[in-house]
């Protein structure tokens, strides 16, 4: 691999390869079927949540929500972009194994270049989806009598900062990883790990709150030990950012809004980076 | 004995063992001499008390407001019931003689001595009348109750002598006439019955009245020698509130007994086409989860610092709600109380009647009507005052739900379905299949 | 416009590219031969900056990669061994994509030119992915000249090609030479290389043992001139007396065919003629033989492995 260099030199031609690559790339996911299929279910099942709200008003007469819109875009946020982290983290890695990476590389394109072409595609893509998402949720609005919010737009357009993180992280996996299948596990598994610690503390803090311990109940320290990792699970989820950026943006918490929007474009440039950086370490082939 | 009679004895006895059983088992759950902060706290409505005992290590009460902090020794016990430690006062209330003194950071902020202290209300009106007095004060407000009290005790007596003799006179005049005879004027005056006495006092008593800015403490007692009093090192958590607003509770008339509250400000109220809703405003503070469920209850482990909680306060009264539909007619509803009638006989049900003190022995609840008619998908309520003027924070969207649209939810979720046949469409008009016997 | 000097790559112990120098010049088509493993793909890597060098230096058009890699890189048109795709995407789009990254200039008329030549052009909205191994190969030839670059590095360019397609090959890269390209080619199918190079180097072990045009590659294999005599009748004493003949190294006789082993300063076919009808022998046939490149190449690798083998003390097999 060429040796490491000043990466603000040569932006201009960084930039035309990256946008080459982005085009592409982004050509051949809307030519496919994965992400319309994607999209379908992850709406399926936002609108399992709407139809649960419908059936709890129907029931009880009336339902208090500032946004009941959020959950249900919230879900398909969250099954869209988990969905596109694993079609970055394939793609990345099966650049790599198929040789196509070095083809590239041979030509006017860094390692630089190329990972921000492959993330700005699916950014692209994720922008597409939250159109769809986007005129979705405001038919519903319209056929359900729901109050209309520019909040979900807001919500939309900060959502790319959460799913940039996702997608960020995808490549830096698929880069660490390095086959496809080892880059998917790697990604599976940690996911499924941060999920996991979120779920554990809910469940837990469930149990607490049917309970009622005492303050010495062991319980209580399980809650606590569970708390401080959801802590900081809580800073590292983008999806736990993305509620506190929703839930701020809802209070008019301007500060807090922007300081979640800033921490998860951070991560994504973390990741971004530490993708560049194994890339020119790993080199093109095993 | 009889069957009935028999099984009567049974279940008293039963009963009675097992109401015997739970306080008995109260009373040998062990019991621990120990030093407690009681103490008194403003809740941002009214005044309520807890105990923290030496396992919490923090103390939580609300800014700029007086609040009391008690030092006793008292026997605690665990009751597994309800998972707490809870004191018996009955067998030990000690009051620790010290000063408490308060830090913040390594700085002395405060030096607080034992102080007398009442809390008086009255009973009718008890959130508007609430008063804590402190030292010579709370003397001073004592000794006024005690005249008031043996003031209305006086003319109760003088009531019931009074009443005695009327009786006594009403009786004789009764006796020595003729029915129909008597003139009403000869008959004697009934005198008037004494009302209730509502006040409410308590006997004055030794603590700490504390009131702080916002911010992190450590407090502890020092005795008379200069030593710490063991077990008497806290934190206090001194918090504010972080937003008013007013809070509806929301009861719908088919479901009357399940309301809901809703708290947050410009919000939002789905209901079903139809319903007829009452509304019942109150003010609300918002505070954080943990530090106010702490206040409350120091034991309690449910609570979340990450969270926040509207506390609903008092009602408003002398208010107007003011509705106005989508297509712009408005109208002005009053405050009521309403009666629910259960239906008669063996059927389910109950019907929802505006309160009639004269046929009615007290309202099941009070509101403001809003019949939700076909006309309108949404309503806007709010408050005026009795000037006429809005209350902020008080408007909120009532908004007819669709619920029967579940069906095109569901079918709207396949646009991206149908999105990806059409570029499938066009992207196989693109390629041209590649014969590789021919194509070479 | 390249130039590789003293160029080294080692992985751990294992020294790959071992002091290699070479110079490539414009108007030129130079192959780089080795047998498998000799480090002819390293060597071409290090070019490319796609490997790092140990030491030693590339300079492509008098200026290091790294000065300017985006600037170079478009100057020069790769077609690697192993082709990579996209199969989901149709030939033209992929070439677009490609022209479009290397900013060429009438990149879909010089796709289209190449697509004809190479006969590709009624296929360009097929989908790669559904491409045979040859439409392959012709497709990154393509993809590799479409940007006209004024250097071309090739790596096998004509494997998995009928013989109508290297034909279309050879075409296009004299076509290439002539307008003053510098092409780099390394491939086994040396009887290809030998009809379209100008130099060769031949590289064994990771060092270039030798590097010339192909008239003295063969002086230098051969040393002599083999001459195939095709006669009627082979008369008693006849190979006697051409042996001792002074131009005549050796003569080997197969019933009426015999093969004459001549000097190499000159062709001496006329005057073996003049000879064999001096004394009677009807000819019915003479063909002069010289060394191919593969006769070269096998002999200068195997003299290599014997020089290495007994430097290192091994037994050469």
């Amino acid at each position: 691999m060429t040796p490491a260099r000043p990466w603000l030199r040569h932006w201009r031609d960084r930039w035309h390869a990256a946008n080459s690559i982005q085009r592409r790339a982004s050509q051949s996911a809307f030519f496919g079927w994965g992400i319309y299929l994607a999209m379908t279910v992850s709406l399926l099942i936002a609108a399992i949540s709407v139809n649960n709200t419908l059936n709890f008003t129907e029931q009880n007469v009336l339902f208090v929500s500032r946004q009941p819109i959020f959950l249900p875009i919230l879900i398909n946020t969250i099954i869209t972009s988990v969905y596109l982290a694993m079609v970055s983290t394939l793609a990345v890695s099966s650049e790599r194994d198929q040789g196509t990476l070095e083809t590239l590389l041979q030509g006017p394109v860094d390692g630089f270049a190329f990972i921000l072409g492959n993330f700005m595609a699916q950014i692209k893509v994720y922008a597409a989806l939250a159109l769809v998402a986007f005129v979705w949720s405001n038919v519903l609005t319209y056929l359900l009598h729901l109050r209309y919010s520019i909040g979900v737009a807001v919500v939309l357009v900060v959502s790319l900062a959460a799913v940039s993180v996702v997608i960020a992280f995808g490549m830096f996996v698929a880069m660490w990883g390095g086959r496809s299948r080892t880059a998917l596990i790697y990604f599976t598994l940690i996911t499924l790990l941060v999920v996991g610690i979120q779920l554990a503390d809910q469940i837990v803090v469930g149990v607490v709150i049917s309970q009622n311990p005492s303050v010495n109940d062991p319980l209580v320290t399980v809650r606590n030990v569970l708390g401080v990792a959801n802590g900081i699970v809580k800073w590292i989820s983008p999806y736990s950012q993305l509620d506190l950026a929703m839930n701020a943006q809802v209070d008019r918490a301007y500060p807090a809004f922007f300081t979640h929007i800033g921490v998860m474009l951070g991560q994504a440039v973390v990741f971004l980076l530490g993708s560049v950086w194994l890339l020119e370490r790993k080199g093109v082939r095993d | 004995m009889r069957p009935p009679q028999r099984l009567a004895l049974l279940l008293s006895i039963l009963i009675s063992g097992l109401a015997t059983a739970v306080v008995g088992h109260a009373q040998t759950e062990p019991r621990e001499d120990v030093f407690v902060y009681a103490t008194t706290v403003f809740d941002g409505l009214a005044y309520s008390s807890a105990m923290t005992p030496p396992d919490v290590d923090t103390i939580y009460m609300i800014a700029d407001r007086q609040n009391i902090i008690a030092p006793r020794r008292t026997m605690i016990y665990y009751w597994p019931i309800t998972n707490r430690y809870l004191a018996d006062w009955a067998l030990l209330n000690e009051v620790v003689d010290g000063e408490l003194e308060i830090y913040q950071g390594s700085e002395l902020a405060r030096s607080v001595p034992l102080t007398d202290y009442v809390i008086q209300y009255d009973g009718a009106n008890p959130l508007e009348t609430l008063n804590i007095g402190i030292g010579e004060e709370a003397l001073r407000m004592r000794a006024a109750f005690d005249e008031l009290f043996e003031a209305y005790r006086q003319a109760l007596f003088e009531y019931y002598d009074a009443e005695q003799a009327y009786r006594a006179a009403l009786d004789e005049i009764i006796s020595n006439s003729e029915p129909g005879t008597v003139d009403p004027e000869d008959l004697p005056v009934r005198p008037e019955p004494v009302g209730d006495f509502s006040l409410q006092s308590t006997e004055p008593n030794k603590a700490y009245p504390v009131s702080l800015p916002e911010g992190r403490y450590e407090i502890l007692m020092r005795d008379s020698n200069g030593i710490v009093v063991p077990d008497s090192r806290r934190e206090l958590v001194v918090f504010a509130r972080l937003q008013s607003g007013i809070a509806y509770s929301i009861v719908p008339q088919s479901r009357w007994t399940q309301p809901e509250d809703s708290v947050f400000p410009e919000g939002v109220v789905y209901v079903e086409p139809g319903a007829t809703l009452y509304l019942q405003p109150s003010r609300e503070s918002l505070f954080n989860e943990l530090y106010y469920t702490r206040m409350l209850d120091p034991q309690d482990q449910t609570a979340r610092e990450d969270r926040t909680r509207w506390v609903l306060h008092d009602p408003f009264p002398n208010t107007r709600l003011r509705v106005t539909g989508f297509d712009g007619t408005v109208r002005e509803v009053s405050l009521k109380g309403y009666f629910v009638q259960q239906t008669a006989g063996s059927g389910l049900g109950y019907e929802v009647l505006e309160f009639n003190p004269e046929s009615m022995d007290r309202s099941s609840f009070e509101g403001f009507a809003v019949q939700l008619d076909g006309q309108n998908p949404f309503y806007r309520v709010e408050l005026l005052d009795e000037a006429g003027r809005l209350l902020l924070g008080s408007r909120r969207e009532i908004r007819i739900l669709n619920t029967d649209r579940g069906a095109q939810v569901y079918a709207l979720g396949l646009l991206p379905l149908v999105i990806g046949a059409v570029v499938a469409a066009v992207r196989r008009r693109q390629i041209r299949q590649v014969d590789t016997r021919t194509a070479g | 416009m390249i130039e590789t000097r003293n160029l080294t790559r080692r992985f751990g112990r294992f020294k790959a590219v071992d002091d290699l120098s070479l110079r490539l010049e414009p108007g030129e088509i130079y192959a780089l031969l080795g047998p498998n493993g000799a480090g002819k793909t390293t060597t071409i890597s290090m070019i490319l900056g796609t490997l790092t060098p140990t030491s030693g230096e590339v300079l492509i058009f008098g200026k290091r990669l790294a000065e300017d890699p985006f600037a170079i890189k478009r100057r020069i048109g790769v077609v690697a061994e192993s082709q990579a795709f996209y199969p989901r995407m149709t030939a033209w789009e992929y070439l677009i994509f490609f022209a479009e990254l290397y900013r060429a200039e009438d990149g879909a008329e010089r796709a289209e030119h190449l697509l004809k030549q190479v006969e590709l052009w009624d296929w360009r909205q097929g989908l790669i992915g559904q491409f045979s191994a040859g439409m392959r190969r012709k497709l990154g030839f393509v993809r590799g000249l479409l940007h006209s670059p004024e250097v071309l590095i090739l790596d096998e360019p004509v494997a998995n090609l009928d013989p109508y397609g290297i034909l279309q090959v050879r075409a296009i890269l004299q076509e290439e030479r002539a307008l003053g390209r510098a092409i780099l080619i390394s491939s086994h199918i040396l009887s290809e290389v030998e009809q379209t190079v100008d130099r060769v180097g031949i590289i064994s072990k990771g060092r270039l043992i030798i590097e010339d045009n192909m008239k003295n590659l063969r002086q230098l294999v051969g040393g002599q001139r083999r001459i195939e005599v095709e006669l009627v009748e082979l008369a008693d004493g006849l190979v006697d007396f051409l042996e001792d003949l002074p131009f005549v190294t050796e003569v080997h006789a197969d019933r009426t065919n015999l093969t004459v082993f001549t000097l190499e300063d000159r062709d001496y076919r006329s005057d073996l003629g003049r000879v064999l009808s001096e004394q009677g022998a009807i000819v019915q046939g003479m063909r002069a033989h010289e060394a191919s490149l593969e006769e070269a190449f096998v002999t200068i690798t195997e003299q290599h492995i014997r020089q290495w083998a007994g430097e290192m003390g091994h037994d050469a097999g």
